[in-house]
Formats: C-alpha cells, sequence, structure tokens
C-alpha cells in the first residue's frame, strides 16, 4: 500500500465519521430537547456552527500556546481515532491501528486534553483552570472502571489489539463481550458516562455554561476547531467501545459494516442521552466517588473471574 | 627496644618534675610536658615497628626475678597499639587543654594527667593481677583530682559517685584478688589463666564473679553506670574526652587479659545491654557531654560485645581482639574528638528537646574546617566508611551472622541506629543554615494573617517564618582555641587516613579512593576560593572520564546504570555553572555522590558494595544539609538511610555475605548461582533476601518508609535536588536490578517477596502521587513524584520478567531525564521568581518561554501521553503486567498515571499558565548553564521516543541473560505476546494530525489580535489583580474532598506515635539513673548478682 | 581461725555495705565505705594467714625448705599494705569532695546532692 492510497483512505475515514458525528451530535440534541419538552435544534445546526464559526474574520490570541491549544485538541481527536480499527476487516477503516494498540488509544486521549487544557489556560481565565481541575478530578475517577473493565476484556481474549478483540467477537451475538463477559461491560459503560461528560457527570462542563470559560474565550476558527474535534473525539470513543463490547462492525460488504457500526453508536450515545436527560448532576467529588464506588467493585469483579 | 618499665618510670617521673619545669614559665611548662608525650609516643610507636618486625613481646621482670615472683610488664603488639593510640589521645588531648585560651591546664592539673597516663600505661602492660588494682586506683584517684579541679561545682557531686561506685569495684576486686590467690596461688595473669581448669566451683568461681563484676563496672557497663554519666555531664569536656578514649581504653585491655577464664556468652550478654541500653537512655539527652557520655559508655559495651564474638567456644576465633581493639581506637580518637568540640562549642545543647531550641545556635556553619571535623568525627562515631570504625564494625557484624547470632545482631543494629539518631540530630543541629529552624519537614504556607496573640508580633515575611524566631545565630567570635582546634583535625585526620589503609587492605581500595579523593579535591579547590563554575567544569570532566573508563568494563545492567549515574550526574551538574561562585562543599559533595554510585556499579564484593552504598548516603546527606531549610529533612534522611543500610548489613551477615557475592562486576554470579547459594542456606538464605528489599525499599521512599524522601529531595539546594531525584534514587533501583533474580525466592510456599514487592510498588505510586497533588510548593510535589515515579519502578521489577525488566530499566532511564529537566526548569524558575509556592507564580510562559518548552516535554513524558518516550514505559508496563497476570496491579496503576496527569497540569498550569503577577513582569529567561542540561535531556527525549528500538533493545540484551524474553520486532514495532506498539509510527501520525490541522489554523488565522493580559470574557467584570484571577491555591481541593479521611496522613501519625513510643521508653529506661549513689551502689551489687547467676548456670 | 575471720570480715563488710547504701548523711555513707575496704583488708589477711603458723621471715628457725608449710604467706601482708594505703587516699578524697557538695548545696544528705540524673 503506498502511502498516497493510505493517505487517501484517511481521508475516508475522517470525512465519514466527522459527518456522520456532527449529525450524531444534532440529532442527540434534539432528542434531549424532546426530552425536556421543546422543539430543539435542527440536526444539521452542528455543520451551520463549524462553518460559521470558521467564517469568521477577527480572532483574538492570547498567546502561542492559545493558539496551540485547539490545534493539541484536534490532533487528539484525530489521533485517538485513526489508531482505532473502525471497520473489522476494512482497509480503508483500519486507520493506523497498526501503529499501537488499545493502551495506545487509552493514553492518546490525553493528549488532546493536556493540549487543550494548557491552550485555555494561557487565556488566564480563572474557570478554565476550575473547568479542567474538575475534569481531571473525575477522569482519574471513571479512569478505574474503565481500566478494570478493559484488563478484563483484554485478559478474557488474551490481547491488547483491538483487531483481534473484534476478531474474537465474529461468528454472532452471544460471542459480544457485553455477553460474554457482562460485568466488564457494565463497568466500562458506566464509565463511558463520565467519559461522554453527560449529565450526571457534567459538572466539568458547568463553567462553560455560565457564559464564561474555555469556548468563550476560544473563538472563530478556534472554537471551529474544538467543535470539529468534539465530534472526532466522540465518533471514535463510541467506536472504541463498540468495538470493546459490542462485537465491532464487520460485514462482507462495507457500507452494511458502516450501517451496523451507525446503529451500534447511535444506540450507544443514545444510552448516554437517556441517562444525561434523566439525571440531576452530581459535584466532583460525588461524582469520584460514585465511580471509585459500584463501578469499579464491578470492575474489580469482573477482573478477579478473569484470574480464577 | 625500651624496657616498658622506663614508660612508667618516666611518666611518674615527668609528673614530679613538671613544678620545675613550670617554675620557669608556663610555655616552658607546657612546651615540656608535650615533648614529653611525644617522646612516650614515640617509644610505642617504636615498638609497634619493633614488634612487627618480629620477635616476642617485651617483658622487664622486677628486681631480677621471674614469674610468679616477680611483677611482669609486658608488651605485645597488640599492647603497642593500644598504648599508641592512648599516648595518639593523649598528645592531642593534652595540647587541646593546656593549650586553649580560658583555662588552661596548669600546674596539678598537669601532674595529675600524668599520673593518669601512669595509671593507664600500667594497666595496659601489667601481667600482675594485684598491679592492676594498684593502678586502676592510680588512676582513679588522678581522675577524681581533676575532677575536683573542675570548674562546674556539679563535679564533686559526681565525683563523689563516681567514688562511691569505683571503691564498690576496688571492693570487688579485692576480694576476687583474695580468692584467687587462695585457689591459684599466684597472682601472675599467665598463670592464672593457665590454671583455667580451677574454676570449676566453689570459691574459685565466686573470685571470678568479683573479678568479672569489678572488671565490668570499671568500663561502666549499662545498666550500673549511672555515675558515669554524671562525670561526663559535669566534667569539663576535655577531661572527659581523656577519661571516654584513655581510661576506658586501658580498662578493656583489662578485661582482654582475663579472656580466656571468662564465657563468651557473659560477655555477649553484657555487651549487648551495655550497648543498646545507653542508646536508648540517650535519645532524649539534653546535655551535649552526657549524651556523649551515654554514647561512650556503649561503644565500650560493643568492644565488651566484640570480646565476646571471637572468644574460645564459639567459632571464627581469631577477628574478636583486632576488631575490639580497631573499635578502641575508633571511639577513642572520635569520642575525644568530639568532647573537645563540645569544649569548644561551649553549649551543651543537643536538640532532643521536645520543642525545637529555637535559640540554638548553628554554631559550627560557617566554620569550616571545625564543620568538616566535626562531621568526621561523628560519622567515625557510628562506624561509617571509611573510618576504621567500619571495618571492625562489618568484622563484628558479618561475624555474628555466620554464627548466627541473630538477636546480638538485631540489638547491634538497633542500637547503632539509635545511636545515629541522637548523633546526627546534634550534627545536623549544629551544622545547619543559619535561619533553618530544623523543623521543616513539610511545605510551608504563609498565613495570610500574623496570628493575633502571636508573642512575637511580627509579620509574617514572604516564606511563612516568623521573623526573630527560629532563626539560628552563628555565635560571634572565635569558638575554638587553637589547642582544641589542633587536636581535633588531627585526631580526624588520623582517623581519615587509618581508615582510607584498611579500607585498602580490605580490598576497597580503588573505588573508595576515587571517592576520597574527589571529596578531599574539590573541597581543596573550595579552600583556594577557586569558584564553582570552574570545580563544576572540572567535575563534569572528572565524572564523564570515570564514566568513560567504567563503561568498557561493564556489561548487562551495571552498564545501563553507570550510564545512567555516569552521564545524568554529568549533565545535570552544568547547572552549577550558573550559581553563586562560592558554595563550599556543593562540586565536592556531588563529585563524591555520583563517583560513588558510579562505583557501585563494578563493586566486586558485598564489602565494597555496602561501602559505597554508605559513602553515597553520606555525601547525599551532607548535600541535602546544605539546603537552605534542609535540617530536619537531612536528619530523616539520614536516619532512614542508615537504617535501611543496617538493614541491608543484617541481609549480608545473614545470608553470610552470599547475596551479591560476587558483586555486579564483571565476576558477578550468574541468576542461577546466586539463587542456589542462598537456596543452600534455607530460611536464612528467604529471610535475608526480604531483609535487604526492605533496605532497597527504605531507600527508594517506598510508601510508609517514605518521610524522609519529601523534605529530603524539596529541600536540597535547587539544582541539587534533581541529581538526587534522578539520580541518587536509582541507587536502590540498581541493587534490585543488579541483584539478579534473587528476590524471585518465594518466602513461603505461599507468597513470594516479589509478589509482596508488587503491591508496595503500587501503593507508593498511588500514595506519592496523591500527596504529590496536594502540594504547593512545587519540590514538595515534585518530590513526592519521584516518589510515585519509583514505586513503577518497584512494580516492574517485581514482575520479574524479561518485559517487565526492560521496563524497570527503561522507567529507570526516562524517569532520570524528565525528572532532572523538571527540577532544573523549576529550579531556574524558583531563582528567578525567589518563591517555590505555585499559586504565587503563574503566566510565566511569556516570560520564559525555553524553560515552559522544557517542562510541557518534561510532564507529557512523565504523564505517558504518546507520542513522547513516556508512554513506552507505560506501554511496556502495562503489557508486562497483564503478562504476569498481576491485573489489579496493572488498573491500580493506570489510576496512579490518571493521578500523575493531575499534579502535572497543575505544575505546569500554576506556574506557566494563568495570570502573571505584577513582581513577575520582569523576571527573565533561566540562566542558560540551567537550560543545557535541560535541552540535552529533551534531545534524548525525542530520540527515545521517534526509535525506541535504539533503547529497548541494548536493554533487552542486558535483561537476556538473567532473564530470557518474548518480545519480537517488526522493524520499529516492539511486538509482545499481548499487543504491539510501533513508537516511529506513532510518532510520524501524531506529527501529521498535528501538523494538519497547524496548517489550517494558520491559512484561516494567520493574523489574530494579540491581547494583553486580563482581557477576558469575565461575566462582564473586569477582573483587578492576578492573585484574584489566578485559580491555583488548593487546585485540587474537590479530589481531597472525595477521598477524605484516606488523604490524612496516617503514616506520619503512625511514625509519630513510634517516636513518642522511644521517647517516652527512652525516659524510662533513663529514670533508671536516678543520681543518688545509693542508687548506684544498689546497682552495682545487682549486677554483681547477675554475674553470679550466670556463673550458676542461669543464661539469661 | 581463717574461717572465722573470713566470716567477720565478711560481716564487717555487710554492715559498711548496709551503711554506705542505707545512710543519707554523706559522712556516715563515707564511714560504711571505711568499714567495708576493712572488711576487704581482713579478708586478704585472712587468706594469707596459717592456722599455727610464724612469721615468714627466713631463718635458722624457718628455713627456706620449711617456709612453704610453716611460714605464713608473706604475699597478702604485702598487698593489705598497699590496699590500706590506696584506701586511705580514696577516703580523704572521697571527705574533700564531701565538704566540697557541703560547700555547694549547704547540704549533707545525699538525696539533696543529686542534681546530675537521667
Amino acid at each position: 500500500m503506498t502511502v498516497l492510497t493510505k493517505a487517501f483512505y484517511t481521508l475516508v475515514s475522517l470525512v465519514v465519521i466527522t459527518v456522520y458525528s456532527l449529525l450524531l451530535i444534532g440529532t442527540m440534541a434534539r432528542v434531549r430537547a424532546k426530552a425536556q419538552g421543546r422543539i430543539g435544534q435542527p440536526a444539521y445546526q452542528p455543520f451551520i456552527d463549524i462553518i460559521k464559526n470558521n467564517s469568521l474574520r477577527t480572532g483574538v490570541s492570547h498567546g502561542v500556546m492559545f493558539f496551540l491549544g485547539p490545534v493539541f485538541r484536534l490532533a487528539g481527536g484525530l489521533g485517538t481515532y485513526l489508531f482505532i480499527p473502525v471497520i473489522f476487516g476494512s482497509a480503508v477503516f483500519a486507520n493506523f491501528s497498526f501503529a499501537g494498540d488499545l493502551l495506545l488509544v487509552m493514553y492518546f486521549i490525553f493528549f488532546g486534553q493536556l493540549g487543550m487544557a494548557l491552550g485555555a489556560g494561557e487565556s488566564g481565565h480563572p474557570y478554565t483552570a476550575i473547568g479542567v481541575a474538575r475534569g481531571l478530578a473525575q477522569m482519574t475517577a471513571f479512569e478505574l472502571p474503565f481500566a478494570l473493565s478493559v484488563i478484563a476484556v483484554a485478559a478474557q481474549h488474551g490481547t491488547l489489539s483491538i483487531t483481534e478483540i473484534v476478531a474474537a467477537q465474529q461468528g454472532g451475538v452471544a460471542n459480544w463481550v457485553a455477553f460474554t463477559n457482562p460485568l466488564a461491560m457494565i463497568a466500562g459503560m458506566i464509565a463511558f458516562l463520565g467519559m461522554s461528560g453527560g449529565n450526571p457527570f457534567s459538572v466539568v462542563l458547568a463553567p462553560q455554561e455560565i457564559p464564561i470559560g474555555p469556548p468563550t474565550e476560544m473563538q472563530s476558527s478556534f472554537l471551529g476547531m474544538l467543535q470539529t474535534n468534539r465530534a472526532i473525539f466522540n465518533g471514535a470513543k463510541m467506536v472504541l467501545f463498540m468495538n470493546l463490547f459490542w462485537g465491532g462492525a464487520a460485514h462482507e460488504s462495507l457500507i452494511v459494516a458502516i450501517l451496523i457500526m451507525v446503529a451500534k453508536t447511535f444506540l450507544i450515545y443514545l444510552y448516554v442521552t437517556i441517562v444525561g436527560a434523566s439525571f440531576p448532576r452530581f459535584r466532583t467529588e460525588q461524582s469520584i466517588r460514585f465511580f471509585i464506588g459500584v463501578p469499579t467493585v464491578i470492575g474489580v469483579i469482573a477482573v478477579v473471574l478473569q484470574m480464577v | 627496644m625500651v624496657s616498658p618499665v622506663y614508660l612508667i618510670a618516666g611518666a611518674l617521673g615527668f609528673a614530679f618534675l613538671y613544678p620545675v619545669f613550670e617554675a620557669a614559665g608556663r610555655r616552658v611548662g607546657r612546651g615540656a610536658a608535650t615533648a614529653a608525650i611525644a617522646v612516650f609516643l614515640a617509644v610505642t610507636v617504636a615498638w609497634i615497628l619493633g614488634l612487627a618486625a618480629g620477635g616476642g613481646p617485651i617483658v622487664s621482670h622486677t628486681a631480677g626475678f621471674a614469674a610468679p615472683l616477680s611483677i611482669d610488664l609486658m608488651v605485645t603488639l597488640t599492647d603497642a597499639v593500644v598504648l599508641t593510640v592512648i599516648n595518639t589521645v593523649a598528645l592531642f588531648g593534652f595540647v587541646a587543654m593546656a593549650f586553649r585560651r580560658e583555662s588552661g591546664w596548669m600546674g596539678k592539673q598537669v601532674v595529675l594527667f600524668f599520673v593518669l597516663l601512669v595509671g593507664s600505661y600500667g594497666l595496659v602492660m601489667t601481667r600482675d593481677l594485684f598491679n592492676v588494682f594498684v593502678f586502676m586506683e592510680i588512676s582513679g584517684i588522678a581522675v577524681f583530682g581533676l575532677l575536683g579541679t573542675s570548674r562546674d561545682g556539679r563535679a564533686f557531686e559526681a565525683g563523689f559517685k563516681y567514688m562511691v561506685a569505683s571503691a564498690l569495684a576496688s571492693i570487688f576486686f579485692l576480694i576476687g584478688v583474695a580468692f584467687v590467690y587462695r585457689s591459684v596461688g599466684s597472682l601472675n595473669i599467665a598463670d592464672i589463666n593457665g590454671s583455667a581448669h580451677l574454676f570449676v566451683d566453689g570459691t574459685a568461681v565466686l573470685a571470678l564473679v568479683f573479678l568479672t563484676t569489678a572488671i565490668l563496672v570499671e568500663l561502666k557497663p549499662a545498666p550500673a553506670n549511672g555515675w558515669a554519666l554524671d562525670i561526663y555531664e559535669a566534667a569539663d569536656p576535655g577531661l572527659s574526652a581523656l577519661l571516654s578514649a584513655i581510661n576506658a581504653t586501658a580498662m578493656a585491655m583489662v578485661l582482654t587479659r582475663v579472656l580466656p577464664l571468662l564465657d563468651p556468652r557473659l560477655l555477649a550478654v553484657a555487651g549487648v545491654a551495655a550497648f543498646a541500653v545507653p542508646h536508648i537512655q540517650a535519645l532524649r539527652q539534653e546535655s551535649l557531654g552526657r549524651m556523649l557520655g551515654y554514647s561512650s559508655v556503649a561503644q565500650v559495651g560493643l568492644v565488651v560485645l566484640a570480646l565476646s564474638v571471637g572468644a574460645p567456644g564459639v567459632p571464627f576465633a581469631g577477628i574478636a581482639l583486632p576488631a575490639a581493639i580497631v573499635l578502641l581506637l575508633n571511639h577513642a580518637l572520635a569520642k575525644a574528638g568530639l568532647f573537645w568540640i563540645a569544649s569548644a562549642l561551649r553549649d551543651d545543647r543537643t536538640g532532643s528537646g521536645e520543642a525545637p531550641e529555637r535559640a540554638w545556635p548553628a554554631s559550627l556553619r560557617g566554620r569550616p574546617v571545625a564543620l568538616i571535623a566535626a562531621a568526621m568525627l561523628a560519622l567515625a562515631l557510628l562506624g561509617l566508611p571509611p573510618f576504621p570504625g567500619f571495618w571492625a564494625k562489618w568484622n563484628v557484624v558479618t561475624t555474628l551472622g555466620a554464627s548466627q547470632s541473630y538477636v546480638i545482631l538485631a540489638f547491634v543494629l538497633g542500637g547503632s541506629l539509635l545511636e545515629v539518631v541522637y548523633i546526627m540530630r546534634w550534627l545536623v543541629g549544629v551544622s545547619r543554615s543559619p535561619g533553618d529552624d530544623a523543623t521543616t519537614v513539610a511545605e510551608r504556607i504563609p498565613a495570610d494573617f500574623a496570628a493575633p496573640d502571636d508573642a512575637s508580633g511580627a509579620d509574617a515575611d514572604e516564606e511563612g517564618e516568623i521573623a526573630g524566631a527560629g532563626v539560628a545565630v552563628a555565635q560571634e567570635g572565635e569558638i575554638v582555641g587553637a589547642g582544641a582546634a589542633v587536636a581535633t583535625v588531627a585526631a580526624a585526620l588520623v582517623l581519615l587516613i587509618s581508615g582510607l589503609m584498611a579500607g585498602w587492605g580490605a580490598g576497597v581500595g580503588v573505588p573508595l579512593f576515587i571517592v576520597a579523593g574527589a571529596l578531599i579535591a574539590f573541597a581543596l579547590l573550595d579552600a583556594v576560593w577557586i569558584p564553582v563554575a570552574v570545580q563544576a567544569v572540572l567535575a563534569v570532566g572528572g565524572v564523564g572520564a570515570y564514566t568513560y573508563l567504567l563503561v568498557p568494563r561493564l556489561a548487562g545492567a551495571p552498564l545501563v546504570f553507570a550510564l545512567l549515574f555516569g552521564a545524568g550526574g554529568a549533565v545535570q551538574m552544568i547547572a552549577f555553572l550558573s550559581g553563586p561562585a562560592r558554595r563550599p562543599g556543593l562540586v565536592s559533595l556531588t563529585t563524591a555522590m555520583i563517583a560513588a554510585l558510579l562505583g557501585l556499579t563494578w563493586a566486586d564484593s558485598p564489602l565494597a558494595l555496602f561501602v559505597l552504598w554508605e559513602l553515597m548516603t553520606i555525601s547525599s546527606f551532607l548535600l541535602v544539609l546544605r539546603g537552605h531549610r534542609g535540617a530536619a529533612g537531612a536528619f530523616r534522611y539520614i536516619v532512614f538511610s542508615l537504617g535501611s543500610a543496617f538493614l541491608m548489613l543484617a541481609a549480608f551477615a545473614v545470608s553470610n555475605l552470599q547475596l551479591f557475592a560476587g558483586g555486579f562486576g564483571a565476576a558477578a554470579p550468574g541468576p542461577g548461582e546466586a539463587i542456589a547459594s542462598l537456596a543452600a542456606l534455607g530460611r536464612a538464605g528467604s529471610i535475608s533476601v526480604l531483609l535487604l528489599a526492605l533496605a532497597i525499599l527504605t531507600k527508594l521512599g517506598s510508601v510508609g518508609v517514605h518521610l524522609w524522601l519529601p523534605a529530603g529531595y524539596a529541600e536540597a539546594e535547587d539544582d541539587v535536588s534533581g541529581l538526587l531525584s534522578s539520580i541518587l534514587s536509582k541507587a536502590g533501583v540498581f541493587l534490585l536490578f543488579g541483584g539478579a533474580l534473587i528476590f524471585a525466592v518465594p518466602l513461603t510456599p505461599r507468597i513470594g517477596i516479589d509478589s509482596l514487592l508488587g503491591w508496595i510498588g503500587v501503593a507508593t505510586a498511588i500514595a506519592g502521587a496523591m500527596m504529590a497533588l496536594f502540594q504547593e510548593d512545587i519540590k514538595y510535589s515534585l518530590a513526592y513524584s519521584s516518589m510515585s515515579q519509583v514505586g513503577y519502578i518497584v512494580l516492574a521489577f517485581a514482575i520479574m520478567s524479561h518485559l517487565g525488566w526492560v521496563t524497570g530499566l527503561y522507567l529507570s532511564i526516562t524517569h532520570m531525564l524528565f525528572k532532572g529537566m523538571l527540577f532544573l526548569g523549576i529550579a531556574g524558575v524558583v531563582s528567578r521568581t525567589g518563591t517555590r509556592l505555585m499559586y504565587q507564580m503563574g503566566g510565566l510562559i511569556k516570560r520564559m518561554p525555553f524553560s515552559f518548552i522544557s517542562v510541557l516535554i518534561a510532564i507529557i513524558a512523565v504523564s505517558g501521553v504518546p507520542p513522547l518516550s513516556g508512554f513506552g514505559g507505560k506501554w511496556l508496563l502495562y503489557s508486562a503486567l497483564l503478562e504476569r497476570g498481576w491485573y489489579l496491579q496493572a488498573a491500580l496503576a493506570l489510576f496512579s498515571s490518571g493521578v500523575a496527569f493531575l499534579y502535572l497540569f497543575r505544575l505546569i498550569h500554576t506556574i506557566f499558565l494563568g495570570q502573571r503577577k505584577a513582581e513577575h513582569d520582569a523576571v527573565r529567561e533561566a540562566p542558560l548553564a540551567v537550560l543545557i542540561p535541560q535541552y540535552l535531556f529533551i534531545v534524548a527525549i525525542m530520540a527515545i521516543s521517534m526509535y525506541p528500538n535504539v533503547i529497548i533493545k541494548p536493554l533487552q540484551t542486558a535483561i537476556e541473560p538473567i532473564l530470557a524474553g518474548a518480545v519480537s520486532w517488526e522493524g520499529y514495532a516492539v511486538i509482545t505476546s499481548l499487543g504491539y506498539w510501533n513508537g516511529n509510527a506513532v510518532m510520524y501520525v501524531t506529527m501529521g494530525v498535528f501538523i494538519a490541522p497547524l496548517i489550517w489554523l494558520l491559512v484561516v488565522k494567520g493574523r489574530v489580535y494579540r491581547v494583553e493580559q486580563f482581557n477576558i470574557v469575565y461575566a462582564a467584570e473586569r477582573p483587578h489583580t492576578p492573585q484574584s484571577t489566578h485559580y491555583a491555591y488548593n487546585f485540587y481541593g474537590h479530589y481531597k474532598k472525595a477521598f477524605g479521611r484516606l488523604t490524612e496522613p496516617w503514616i506520619e501519625r503512625f511514625w509519630n506515635a513510634v517516636v513518642d513510643l522511644t521517647r517516652s521508653t527512652s525516659h524510662v529506661f533513663r529514670s533508671w539513673n536516678t543520681g543518688n549513689p545509693q542508687t548506684y551502689a544498689f546497682q552495682i551489687v545487682l549486677y554483681l548478682f547477675l554475674v553470679l547467676l550466670f556463673f550458676r548456670g542461669v543464661v539469661l | 581461725m581463717t574461717q572465722g575471720l573470713i566470716i567477720l570480715s565478711f560481716a564487717l563488710m555487710a554492715i559498711g555495705m548496709w551503711g554506705l547504701m542505707s545512710r543519707r548523711h554523706l559522712i556516715r555513707i563515707i564511714i560504711g565505705f571505711s568499714l567495708v575496704d576493712t572488711g576487704v583488708h581482713l579478708l586478704l589477711v585472712a587468706v594469707g594467714y596459717r592456722e599455727s603458723g610464724t612469721a615468714p621471715i627466713v631463718s635458722d628457725r624457718l628455713p627456706l625448705e620449711l617456709l612453704a608449710r610453716r611460714g605464713v604467706d608473706p604475699v597478702p601482708s604485702a598487698l593489705v599494705l598497699t590496699a590500706i594505703v590506696i584506701g586511705l587516699a580514696v577516703t580523704a578524697l572521697m571527705l574533700s569532695f564531701a565538704v566540697r557538695m557541703y560547700q555547694r548545696t549547704r547540704s549533707i544528705y545525699i538525696d539533696k546532692n543529686k542534681e546530675l540524673r537521667w
């Protein structure tokens, strides 16, 4: 495979996930609105936002790191996505999963977060720091059940390669980790709630809601880039969870496989949205205590079951 | 050769002649006296030379009769050595006393001093039991007389107690003499020893009981020695020095005379009690003289114990006498020297009070000669290398181990540790920086407002200290009269030279001499005011050359660590170029520390290993002590480190020196051999490995024994902290990896030492990270971060697989790189901003961009975010953990690395981002010399990140001979049984996804409005001050809240409870010495009964 | 006779020890010490004493060959002389120290003279 082909495939893969994820975000915003008895925005609103933001002529920068922050963030999202094989058995959607395994993906998630946090930090806005402090604190907490569930899955299949984990789940619904290793799935899916930052774990985003905080300090193309990243990053995470627990997306026909992927990730996101619409918000220390409580215990049990 | 009798006659004669000399003037008098002692010294030295050349002992018979009718004086080689020591101390001691500025000795004091010498000579030389009594009384009366001339009125009380005790001892001795004469019919000691068969029952045994008790009591054994301590407290320190050095030495020789008659077990029990009990009692001493006195009686106890070790009936006879003699020599010089320093200090405080004695002056700081001498003498007293006491102690301890006397071993090492506590507390106190109140063991946050009820009423200054209080003031004026100075320095030099010679003899010459050479050479450069920058260049060159010469001789893990120590150390020393031109001891100690670390890598015996380990500990301890507020940290550091060293010593002894038998050099034993030799030892093998593991964990600052670590690293000077954290912390790691597979030896069939290590590693990683999270002081945060990172290394090591070990070495190297960078980066920031508290900084990115980049790269590397080298470490670690099946540990390690992410973000955010303070508007970039090492490390990190094979493959080769691996390579991709990682591809992808958006952003937003500070969207308000806008203080308050009581300092509380317990135990023990001579008399009688019981077959 | 002397000497020592350890008055303590000392001297003499022996002076009445059988052992006597001298010196020193202690604390009682302890 030449470099050019690979570049082309990567581009295709990125375009698909970006378009799909933006649509998904728009749809879910609408779903949430319905649940709250509002009409809500059109499903294509995210596209409009991005185009608008990128066409703004004025931009304000607080310094080099501020300028680089969104770049880091988007690079993190892109990288995370690109290290995950999206469609099982497809050369186009295998991305750069040959470069590293599950551990690489888990750690690459931090790349964008760190860069963004630094960029926003240079703005000097106190609420960015507060938001980051909360977010990181919450992250360490949900990482624990997430790590346990990933370890349980890796131990179950004897591999850290995402492709191989997906391969092991082929041949019917009964082979999905969700059913062969339900405890790991439960721990992982609860952790996913935290990772997505929806209710009840959305206090991280609170500084953004009062109309201040990182996204406000970030404007124009900077904001557009963050919005693009949000789509790609969300897509990447959902694809990851789909691969880990829900059998991945595999079919002889690439179109069907993409549709499977769409269906599964839609359901995963719907789950986050439903939970978010149903619960109020935790304070940071409450969510930390939540994650190191029941989900962690479930994760430990899942891991211990793999050990005996 | 001169007949022995002339020595006694000479001393006695001079005592009578002295008044004549003094009549010609005081100068003539003391000159003549000094000359006389010098002549005596020359005589004894001549005896040594003559006896060493061959020929029997020198004997003198009185009145031409032969024994038993005559009274023999005999000098063997041992006696000649002891007499030389006595004369040496006497010479120094006399110089110290006679030539001091105030109340120098004259008249009867000099006469009495010579009488004391007569008594001591006689005690050493006589071979007649009754004459022992006579000489005992002569020395005694001389001491009483000298006490009577004391300035301190309490000396009479002490003297009276001494007389009562000594009278009892004499009476016991006479009773013993009477019965011995009755049984044997001779008073010649050779005859008595020859009639050992007679001492089986009846009066003969009773005779022995009385004799033994008398001799032991004269040696001032605990628990019947309260009177002796009163003397040490009340007497002029100069007299105490002579008492401790001359008198005790001579009496110990008397004990050796009757050795063949004694049961070694009696000596062992008496010795252990006499060694351990005073150390406990000394812990609470507030009087320096009394504290040194406790130490003296304990040291003599050690000599008694040492005599038991090689006595008949116990295997390994033959080491006892030389070891005991060396201990005597070491103790005599060291203790005398310390007493002289005490007399010069005129400050009797020890630093043991409940609250820090705030006005206690740091009397030795700023007096380099006195300071160096005091440090050397204290180290010698504690039996640390390279001083003679160390070699003797090593001998005693290993022999105890070989004869499986584990209980005694435990008492010896435990007692030694207690001695470390109180001697070092004093040393740290007198040599701390002025301005340090020696209480800083954690970060200090200034209060916002001075407390209204504060007696001093002073405002809190910038550092949070109350001005005026807690400031140690160096004493004005000259403290050391010429005499004491000369004597002290001479004693220290004699100790140093003889210790180095002993080291040469023990086969540890070259690495030891390199360390000592570095220490001395740079100290001399300091003395002639060569600036630090010049020294640093020389030191970097020297360390580089040493490493360069060493590398071809090494292979495997030692090679890796030699490069780590050598290269890492040399690069970081470049930062010294920037500081002030005069920082006495800095380069000297740093170079010595690195040389000791390098020496470790080619140590070819357990002895060499241990010597270098101790040297490394000592030099780093002194480095910490140099810190601005380093005293308390240094104290904790040395106590824990020496505790660790003593555990290691115990491990060596218990395993009969089978641990690391061949060292780590080319002759290192293979893993098979190492394990087989341990297995042959059975249970002792497992125990020794466990002890060693504990020792190493302590040195690594594992959770539970980490108390020394935070202040130790953080309170060292800014550019030294990095060296300590990045290089020194790897010494323990080196022992782990150098030790082949001995830690795989199971403790019990169910529990492996390795799995214990693994859990401790995980716990350390989490605890360190958690504590790093809640620090406001950046250096404390980094110190705890080091603790956490080393926890990972221990965990990786404990996996005991090829991959695990590769991980451990990889982590060691990368940790060295990024922790060096972080500490240096921070050093630069601190040097410019003048504060270490993170919340007082902020927004420095625009002023110190190069430091920011370095810190940024370092924290990306530490946190393990791809694509930098840190991720390689994480990937390897989790792969290895999962391969081993340690899933829970892996999850916890992952959690801990998340926490690391928190404190790292906080670090960079609160320092470089956010709002800049007005007072930092004008700060400049860090000095070039501080930046250079950081950027060298960045190059290394980038290279490792891009081409992980460059580093991982050699590490695999290093591990391969010990643990074969199942790691394969495909181009740049590492493939394990579980997963794969292509560092090169990750780097390219990351660069790709980074550059593409960057270009996009540059295209659409090539021109932006650059706004000034405070131009932020802030809820329609305008922020006023950076202080109120910079979110930095208590950054993770919510996190603390979430974990609640888990974040409380339980371990600190535990150790505080231990300290309290020890202090109260110490008080219980010392209350035994009530100060009433009648109690003391009762104790002596009790002692007699105990000895009697022992002889009746009751063994304690 | 020898037995008696030895018992006597030990009795003296016991009395002396009792005095030494139980009296509060410094001078009485010193007297106690003197008693013990005397007891020891007596013991030494007793050790060398020979039942119905004679003075160990070699002469016509006590030729050298008989000295070992009939003469009183001269060595202990020599020892006692030395011991007495030393005992005297120590007693004198003790008394002088007691005087100085009294001058310092204005108390002759031992329990008022124990500033140094622990």
